[in-house]
């Protein structure tokens, strides 16, 4: 019987020692370990709550307060490498266009991986291109491929950011800035609309195979003044005015601008890009997906927020200072 | 009102009642399998039945901590919330009573604690009992010792169960708190004080297991009774411990707070406790408002959950998800509609239809009270075979899972048995629903069977029980005829 009871004792806490040692060894040494030596396994978790591929392990204990960071990949060249790829809540999608990379769709709770070999040293963005949360746009990050004997260099920071204060909704130029800030619209068509967002697809000449997309970036923002043809600050202050107004009165008047009607009409493609999206052209039909798409935010978004958004991006117009005007023409 | 005092160790000399039980027949299984005594007379039989499931219990947590926190790839959401709820509703309780008191971990180191002992007995003098103990060994306060805890907390818990049925770490939140909750109390009170007055799992099986078809009794109460002097079965002796639920068997005519320990088994000098086969429903009584109450929050939730997890009312379902909706408002409306159909509206049906069976009787000494506590026991089977019906479903919806979750247990990626990959797929679909009919209706005929053979123990005159069963009958009928409603849209 003392054995017996020595053996229950034994099996006990042995068993509360072993259960988290077994695991650990299982998972490091056969499931991680598979792999031809010399890979290096890299476990990518896709937060939707963060916007982030991320690092750090992830499960029950961090999830619901972390506030995760895109992962930056350094690799050095000639690295053979598998990432794996774990969604810890919803559907993502990982692309890495540059990289020949996906689309790879990622599933709640299941493990995808992808196997490729850092050939070509440069700095490569990486994307989630299955909308995924608030933060989805955001959802981006770097892999850097050093040459032998250089040190990597840091990308630029990347990440979604949460600490967006709310302005007045009745303040309808700040609610769409707010918008544009919020939905992630700045990560493709840049900050201020200023775009220069390089489409990774659009290859110049002397970097990778093909594909040469139509576009080369994300159409800017602030340059839409112009494309509306409203041609001075002041049509321009009038328009979005006429837009304020609208929301109260919808049967205001035309405002006193020239060629209303066309500055209407163009609003009006604009309003229905934003509803519908918009894919990106491909100057090549068989290459690979552009992964900056634009999106339908017909459920997500009010025709207000619409009409906010579209008279904030009217108000990012950098207008010559007519003085300064003057000046040049004498 | 409460159920305790039958079972006391101070009342263990008191002479058992005249029960009102409905008497059935039974079976003697140690006598016709043999090996089944001799292995239930092994000291090492309760800890090698809790031992795996210790291990597996800790391997949930573990996982529920660190593996995937999607829920449909971790084992602790699938593997307890649907394979094991599946299990212990449809065969555990059904046929074979309080078999997972047995098997369960959460009172394991409560009770090693308290026994400094795996397997063997300690001889010695604790209290009332002829076994060495350890820790305080309070006794638990007089006023708590009912289900009524069990009630509350049982329907607080299914209150948020969207949450902790989807969320590994909300699980491991409930379950190892139940877990820390056992191991506590057990420092403080004498054995098992968790399992028999707090544990939500608990409170519901010991009702459900008046159903079961196997009951653990004195072969021949007589003996005990009349010939035992020591009641070891109680107090325990050199060979087993004293009853960890405070039961004495020569009084025991239900299977309430009987958990299958086996100890009574080794301890009883007599040789006078085995293990019976008994037709479905064998015990009929319900012995206070805290059980009757428990049979109503039961109905209550069987009914919730169908219309929530089963219906096709999306708002509703989109109120007690609360983790991906948010809507606290909603939430409380639904916490408010199962706390009011539990505690309160159905209880007023019955209380209606009590007093309604008593006019109808025409028998003034027999009470409403009365009539509302026995006649309770009709929703015993009818709860019961309720959450089967609702319980089978799910377990065909989810099947698929079981199996690839058991060779990717975390969610990181593992294929143990090859099968992790395995699609979900819903496992014949198509004969669900003629499944729930069959079930339910099942249950609408024990209910009112047994509903029958009680009211024949309270009346006299045969004429006289119909009429009493009529109005609790004609409630029985109409919740089966919804629920077939709600199942066959």
């Amino acid at each position: 019987m003392r054995l017996k009871e020595m053996l229950a004792t034994l099996s006990v806490l042995v068993s509360l020692i072993a259960i988290p040692v077994l695991v650990g060894w299982y998972h490091n040494g056969y499931v991680l370990g598979r792999h031809p030596a010399g890979t290096k396994v890299i476990t990518l978790y896709a937060v939707a709550e963060s916007g982030a591929w991320t690092l750090d392990k992830v499960d029950g204990t961090n999830y619901w307060w972390k506030d995760f960071k895109p992962a930056t990949i350094y690799l050095q060249e000639g690295d053979k490498v598998v990432l794996r790829l774990q969604s810890t809540d919803v559907h993502h999608r990982f692309y890495a266009p540059q990289l020949n990379i996906g689309p790879i769709e990622v599933e709640p709770g299941l493990v995808e991986e992808a196997q490729f070999e850092a050939e070509t040293p440069g700095t490569y963005r990486y994307y989630c291109t299955s909308i995924c949360g608030d933060c989805h746009f955001y959802m981006q990050g770097w892999i850097v491929i050093t040459a032998k004997g250089q040190s990597p260099q840091e990308p630029p920071p990347l990440g979604c950011v949460h600490e967006f204060e709310p302005p007045p909704e009745n303040d309808m130029v700040a609610w769409g800035r707010y918008l544009y800030q919020k939905n992630g619209c700045i990560t493709c068509h840049g900050e201020d609309g200023k775009g220069g967002i390089e489409n990774p697809n659009y290859a110049k000449e002397g970097d990778i195979e093909d594909p040469s997309y139509v576009k080369g970036s994300v159409p800017a923002h602030n340059t839409i003044a112009e494309s509306f043809f409203l041609e001075e600050k002041e049509d321009a202050e009038t328009f979005v005015e006429w837009l304020i107004d609208k929301q109260e009165e919808p049967n205001i008047p035309p405002p006193d601008i020239p060629r209303f009607f066309i500055v209407l009409r163009k609003c009006e493609d604009a309003i229905a890009i934003i509803h519908e999206g918009k894919n990106c052209a491909k100057a090549d039909p068989n290459g690979p997906e552009p992964p900056l798409q634009m999106p339908s935010w017909e459920v997500r978004l009010t025709d207000y927020d619409i009409d906010a958004i579209i008279a904030y991006i009217i108000t990012l117009y950098e207008w010559e200072e007519e003085e300064e005007w003057e000046e040049d023409q004498e | 009102m409460g159920n305790q005092p039958a079972n006391s160790v101070d009342k263990a000399k008191d002479a058992p009642k005249d029960s009102g039980q409905v008497k059935r027949f039974r079976i003697d299984l140690f006598e016709k399998i043999p090996f089944l005594k001799k292995f239930c007379k092994w000291r090492s039989f309760q800890f090698l039945a809790v031992f795996p499931n210790l291990v597996i219990f800790l391997f949930f947590l573990y996982a529920g901590l660190f593996g995937s926190r999607v829920g449909n790839r971790n084992i602790i959401i699938i593997f307890v919330w649907i394979f094991w709820w599946f299990l212990l509703i449809t065969f555990m309780v059904p046929f074979a009573s309080r078999i997972w008191c047995v098997l369960c971990p959460f009172p394991f180191f409560g009770e090693w604690f308290q026994r400094r002992a795996l397997i063997k007995v300690r001889s010695g003098k604790t209290g009332g009992l002829r076994n060495k103990m350890f820790g305080l060994n309070k006794k638990w306060p007089k006023a708590l010792s009912n289900i009524w805890l069990q009630d509350i907390g049982f329907l607080a818990l299914c209150t948020f169960s969207a949450l902790f049925l989807t969320r590994p770490i909300i699980s491991v939140v409930v379950l190892g708190g139940l877990f820390l909750v056992a191991t506590v109390l057990a420092f403080f009170y004498r054995q098992r004080a968790f399992c028999m007055y707090v544990c939500p799992v608990s409170g519901f099986q010991g009702l459900y297991a008046m159903t079961s078809m196997i009951e653990l009794r004195a072969v021949d109460p007589q003996v005990c009774r009349k010939e035992c002097k020591t009641k070891n079965c109680l107090t325990g002796s050199e060979k087993g411990w004293g009853c960890p639920w405070y039961q004495y068997v020569g009084k025991m005519e239900r299977n309430n707070y009987c958990g299958l320990c086996m100890e009574c088994v080794k301890s009883c000098p007599n040789d006078n406790i085995s293990v019976f086969a008994r037709p479905f429903c064998g015990d009929t009584q319900v012995k206070g408002y805290d059980e009757s109450w428990k049979a109503f929050i039961m109905l209550a939730l069987a009914m919730v959950y169908a219309v929530t997890l089963l219906g096709p009312w999306g708002t509703i379902r989109d109120w007690a998800n609360i983790a991906e909706v948010r809507n606290w408002k909603g939430l409380g409306i639904y916490a408010g509609i199962i706390w009011f159909t539990a505690l309160i509206a159905i209880p007023a049906v019955w209380a209606l239809a009590s007093w309604l069976g008593k006019l109808l009787a025409g028998v003034r000494s027999i009470s409403t009270k009365e009539i509302f506590v026995k006649y309770s026991y009709m929703l015993v089977p009818l709860g019961l075979l309720a959450w089967i019906a609702f319980s089978f479903p799910l377990i065909m919806v989810n099947g698929s899972y079981i199996i690839s979750v058991i060779s990717d247990p975390l969610g990181w990626g593992w294929d143990l048995l090859g099968t992790a990959d395995v699609a979900w797929r819903p496992i014949l679909p198509e004969y669900t629903v003629y499944l729930q009919i069959l079930l339910l209706l099942f249950g609408l005929f024990f209910a009112l069977k047994r509903g029958y053979d009680i009211s024949l123990t309270l009346y006299q005159d045969k004429s006289q029980a119909v009429r009493s069963i009529i109005p609790t009958g004609v409630v029985c009928a109409v919740i089966i005829f919804a629920f077939l409603r709600l199942f066959t849209g």
